[in-house]
């Protein structure tokens, strides 16, 4: 026995398994939970932390115990039966070269060291978006479980390699051969059947866990997103904003424009605290997919096909969904604002979105949040396509150079026909074809009535100076709707960051 | 004068045969879909968009091409005499005075391991634009804004650079089937030399054609082309979809080839179990790419329709159904991913034991694992669509093949380490590339199950997470495999040896820069950081992972021309080297380096297991007396000490 070096060995695996430890227990630091973004967050409750670190901390250790027990009763065994059954000379005197023992474990130490090192600083250090729903705490339960396992497991392989290439090298006269060593079936079958079971007890335990963040939870609220080249359009039931009697009062095309669209229009998704929302998803065009990082959780949104999504928010703050399957051009900046709120502010946003639909300026806005915004800039500045600051009441010169004057034909033609008409510049095929089917006539009227507000010449298109009253008499305010401070809340808005 | 000469001489080449009778077959074809156009009263104005009439044209105009190449290169000269009654050539390379022995590699070659040089030739080259594609859209991600490339050619770059490397690798994997299984099987060729040629001549004009992707207005959709994207992407989305089509002949006309040999054309007493453990890899994927191919093919076929004759298989508005593109994808490109590392773990099990002086540990496991591996990845396409809008019930089931996946590659990781314990381990080159392989594939599988785990899988889906995922495990499954193939294998196609030096300089700097680069994409995928996206927030913390990961991509990239340095000077420059500088077992290092033009003169006889390292008096082939080498002197590179001849042949194993 002394030949194969068992001390050795049970040294070398009591070393790994200590580092894997520490590997272990750097992952499980809790994070600080990010207060500065979301000063709504409700703190974590810590005892429960502790509770948890403390039997996940446990569990590694029985379990780093039975797999390094495993690991050594398989190396002892393949030794000791393959000397019997090889038949080879067999002489105790030639010890196997052992001689680099305390230099192995010198070297070991900090490759195993290193390694641990490594992973703590790249996986287990600030690891993941702030976590802000409960399909988030799921999630983040089975990533600290493979996490650990990894960690587990790569430490011992690459302990074990290490060791190995360093215990086994030959000197530099030696030319012999290593011991003949075939293999050995119960061994083989051995580490077949026990990443099986592993895996398998994995896959079932997370099969489970897939159910709970999918099923149909009660108290949901439904809510339409339709995702389309590049931006998101949210649509809210309409028993949220309005009872019947008061849906009735509404003028007849707004009635349509909600009928038609499956719900009240919304540029951002507004999220009550604690309520799973069930999103049901559509796309107009291709393929996107729905992601807030910090909700964990994604689905693709797709052409001709409903898919749904819930998510239950429990941290108040603003993030954003990010589209996740590359779209074309623009992929990269398909946001829109997720805002998680508490009912006050639920109910305050809910009054607002009423209000804006009588108030055509703050409505073509929010449009403009929802639509325009990855390509268009108000401030003046250059995009993907024309600036909207001072185009109203103004000659532009298109492509072919022709001389137009913008106003809500021309508006109205650029939406629903983009390629009728190219201003000088800029790219026919980049503006997506389908606004016809997916923005109504009053909607752009309303952006219309956005960009009113937002040029100095306003009062050269009399449709404009009808719009801006309309918008005046609504917030009581006509003297302001066409200064420049539209244009800078839109700014504001955009760069909202949604992160911690 | 000499310049012209040379110029002058070029003419006879293959290649420039190919692309001047390709030019003229694709122009032709060009023209004759114009014309029935015309006749039609269609419009044939040149635009690149996507409902552009050069769809169709572009579609006849490649397939043109691609023929009048093939037939242009000689590819076909044999089976066009046959089918015209004459007799064909004898199949065999006969010099011609006053052509330079080099003229060899650009021309059709029936020879296997022309063909097999001609593949790593390609490959490389392929690789090299693939990489040049990374490193500047990289560069451009290194930090927050659009500085360097806008989105639309960022867009074509990384689907460009995907289907280029994946046609690198496969390109890789059939250099080192075609050289090395007829070698390693104790077989003068492969079982059709012509159709060999012929496989490999097929990859030109696809790469061609691919490369054209570019000036007709590149894709926005990522290699896996989805549609409806990608049916309302520019003209470059057709090129790449026909040119990949094209390139799915190769591979299965390659597959089929090598079972054939693999099956009929062993040495005698080579049974299954006594087959190098590589030759099991290459089995195992040329079953994937025989069987495997045509739904990529398919797939791409029924894209590039709909985008040329407005069929609307994936229109939802019109009956069609986006997610069926999906699952017929991924029905091929999954396994397509063992098609690359299969190969390389047998690499990574071929060159251990020969290292470590030590049987390979388990040598019935490792094989079947391979072919476990090769049939259960059939079973688990659709874990690339657990967002999509599949039913997610169907989410658990794939989940759970999936993982089962862990178990055989499990096997494999298991079985080497044994190998290794109580060897007598030397390093050179190839070592150190073997163990980067075996460290890199182990990160590379271990980061496998988070994203298959469904729940979490949920939030790493198109995250540079994957990305990170999938890049390691090639890296180490297929690229450090391959290298390290190629530096345990160039003494024996050239005779000469590379530099020790520069070969491990290669390997450390590789290392280091790859592992960099991986990790942080593990980092930034984790954060939130999204696929294919040109440009990212400032806001979201991640412009300092991806400046380093950029650093090290350049160094990952820099090491590869090192590599390029040191094979070009060591062929001509190099040391002589004996005919088995590692004292292998293997049939292939018995005969001469570089092996004669038709390996065997005789078959040899198999007598006994590949790799009964430490077994005093054993042999595993006995070659003919006129193929055994016995070098002059002292071996020159004393990298592993070389024992004085090979040992008596002993009864048994």
């Amino acid at each position: 026995m002394e030949r194969y070096g068992i001390k050795h060995f049970i040294a070398l695996v009591v070393v790994i398994l200590g580092a894997v430890i520490l590997i272990s227990g750097g992952s499980l630091i809790p994070e600080p939970v990010e207060q500065v973004t979301n000063p709504d967050a409700s703190p974590l409750d810590v005892e429960d932390q502790t509770g948890a670190l403390i039997a996940i901390v446990a569990a590694i250790m029985v379990a780093m115990v039975i797999v390094g027990g495993m690991l050594l009763t398989i190396f002892w065994l393949a030794n000791r039966q393959v000397t019997k059954a090889a038949a080879l000379e067999y002489d105790p005197a030639d010890p196997l070269d052992y001689r680099t023992y305390g230099l192995a474990m010198a070297f070991i130490v900090p490759a195993v060291l290193a390694v641990t090192a490594m992973l703590i600083f790249f996986l287990a250090l600030d690891l993941m978006p702030v976590q802000a729903s409960e399909e988030a705490k799921v999630v983040d339960r089975i990533f600290t479980i493979e996490f650990v396992s990894i960690s587990v497991i790569f430490g011992l392989v690459v302990g074990l390699l290490i060791h190995a290439l360093f215990s086994f090298r030959a000197e530099p006269d030696d030319d012999g051969d290593g011991r003949h060593i075939h293999g050995n079936i119960p061994i083989e079958i051995t580490w077949t059947i026990i990443p099986l079971i592993f895996v398998l007890l994995l896959g079932v335990y997370t099969a489970f866990q897939h159910s709970e963040i999918t099923e149909a939870k009660d108290n949901e609220i439904g809510v339409r997103v339709e995702g389309f080249q590049w931006g998101w359009r949210f649509f809210y039931p309409v028993e949220l904003f309005f009872t019947p009697e008061e849906f009735a009062e509404l003028d007849q095309r707004q009635q349509a424009d909600i009928i038609n669209r499956g719900g009240v229009f919304s540029n951002e998704l507004v999220l009550l605290q604690d309520q799973t929302v069930r999103l049901e998803m559509e796309s107009v065009d291709v393929i996107h997919s729905f992601w807030v990082p910090e909700f964990r959780v994604k689905r693709d949104v797709v052409p001709g096909v409903l898919t749904e999504l819930r998510y239950t928010p429990i941290l108040a703050g603003t993030y954003r969904v990010r589209c996740a399957e590359l779209c074309g051009l623009n992929h990269w900046q398909m946001y829109a604002n997720v805002r998680v709120v508490n009912q006050a502010e639920y109910d305050e946003w809910i009054e607002r979105t009423r209000a804006s639909l009588g108030n055509p300026v703050e409505a073509g806005e929010q449009l403009f949040q929802a639509n325009c915004i990855t390509c268009h800039s108000v401030d003046g500045s250059d995009n993907t396509g024309p600036t909207w600051l001072n185009v109203i009441g103004y000659e532009h010169v298109m492509e072919d150079g022709a001389r137009v004057f913008v106003d809500y034909d021309y508006i109205e033609r650029s939406i629903w026909n983009p390629n009728a008409q190219i201003v000088e510049g800029y790219d026919a095929g980049i503006m997506p074809q389908n606004f016809d089917q997916t923005i109504s006539q009053i909607q752009v009227e309303q952006i219309f009535a956005y960009m009113c507000s937002l040029s100095d010449r306003a009062d050269q298109v009399p449709l404009c100076v009808d719009l801006l009253q309309q918008a005046g008499a609504e917030t009581g305010s006509p003297g302001d709707e066409a200064d420049m401070t539209e244009p800078a809340e839109a700014d504001g808005l955009a760069d909202d960051s949604s992160e911690g | 004068m000499g310049l012209l000469r040379f110029t002058l001489n070029l003419r006879k080449l293959g290649v420039v045969k190919g692309y001047v009778w390709g030019t003229i077959a694709g122009g032709l074809g060009v023209l004759l879909t114009m014309l029935v156009r015309s006749a039609q009263g269609l419009d044939n104005s040149w635009s690149t968009l996507a409902d552009s009439p050069w769809n169709v044209i572009v579609m006849f105009g490649s397939v043109a091409f691609t023929l009048g190449f093939l037939v242009g290169v000689g590819s076909m000269d044999d089976w066009i005499k046959w089918m015209l009654g004459r007799p064909g050539s004898d199949g065999h390379y006969h010099p011609k005075k006053g052509v330079p022995h080099w003229h060899r590699f650009f021309n059709m070659d029936t020879n296997h391991k022309v063909v097999g040089i001609q593949y790593g030739g390609l490959g490389i080259l392929v690789l090299l634009l693939g990489g040049l594609l990374a490193l500047i859209f990289r560069t451009e991600l290194a930090e927050p804004g659009l500085q360097y490339i806008g989105e639309d050619t960022y867009n074509t770059y990384i689907g460009l650079h995907g289907q280029l490397m994946f046609v690198a690798v496969l390109l890789g994997v059939g250099a080192m089937a075609n050289y090395l299984v007829p070698l390693m099987i104790g077989a003068q060729d492969m079982a059709f030399p012509r159709m060999n040629g012929f496989a490999f001549w097929i990859n030109v004009p696809a790469a061609t054609l691919l490369l054209l992707a570019i000036p007709a207005g590149g894709f926005d959709t990522g290699w896996t082309a989805y549609p409806p994207l990608s049916v309302m992407a520019d003209l470059g989305m057709q090129l790449a979809l026909v040119a990949v089509f094209i390139l799915g002949f190769s591979s299965i006309l390659g597959g089929m080839n090598l079972i054939v040999t693999i099956f009929m054309m062993r040495a005698p007493g080579m049974s299954l179990f006594r087959m190098p453990i590589f030759v099991w890899g290459v089995l195992a994927t040329s079953l994937l790419q025989l069987t495997a191919t045509q739904f990529i093919g398919l797939s791409f076929l029924m894209v590039s329709i709909e985008r040329a004759a407005d069929i609307p298989f994936f229109d939802p508005a019109r009956g069609g159904d986006v997610t069926l593109y999906q699952h017929l994808f991924w029905f091929y490109s999954h396994p397509t991913v063992y098609i690359w590392i299969l190969p390389g773990l047998g690499i990574i099990s071929e060159i251990l034991p020969v290292f470590a002086r030590k049987p390979l540990f388990g040598y019935s496991f490792i094989a079947l694992s391979s072919m476990a591996i090769a049939v259960m990845g059939y079973l688990v396409w659709a874990h690339h669509m657990f967002a999509s809008a599949m039913d997610p019930f169907l989410r658990v089931p794939f989940m759970l093949t999936t993982l089962l996946i862990a178990v055989p590659t499990g096997i494999k990781f298991f079985s080497w380490l044994a190998t290794l314990w109580e060897g007598k381990i030397r390093f050179a080159t190839p070592m150190y590339f073997m163990i980067g392989s075996f460290m890199l594939f182990l990160l590379g599988g271990l980061t496998g199950p988070p994203s298959a785990l469904v729940v979490t899988g949920l939030h790493l889906h198109d995250s540079h997470f994957v990305v990170a995922h999938f890049h390691i495990t090639v890296f180490g499954g297929f690229v450090f495999a391959y290298f390290g193939a190629i530096y345990y294998w160039f003494p024996k196609i050239t005779g000469r040896m590379y530099s020790e030096f520069l070969g491990k300089a290669h390997f450390g700097i590789m290392f280091v820069g790859f592992v960099t680069f991986a990790l942080m994409l593990f980092r930034i995928g984790l954060l939130g950081m999204r696929r294919r996206i040109a440009d990212y927030d400032p806001a979201l913390g991640f412009d300092i992972y991806n400046t380093v990961a950029t650093v090290a991509a350049f160094v990952a990239g820099f090491s590869i021309l090192i590599m390029l340095a040191n094979l070009a000077f060591s062929v001509v420059y190099g040391r002589r080297a004996s005919h088995n500088p590692w004292r292998s077992r293997g049939l292939e290092w018995q005969i001469a380096s570089p092996p004669p033009e038709l390996n065997y003169s005789d078959l040899p006889q198999i007598v006994g297991n590949p790799y009964d390292y430490g077994l005093p008096g054993s042999v595993y082939a006995i070659v003919a007396p006129e193929d055994q080498v016995e070098d002059e002197g002292p071996p020159p590179e004393q990298i592993m000490p070389a024992k004085p001849a090979l040992p008596a042949p002993a009864t048994g194993d």
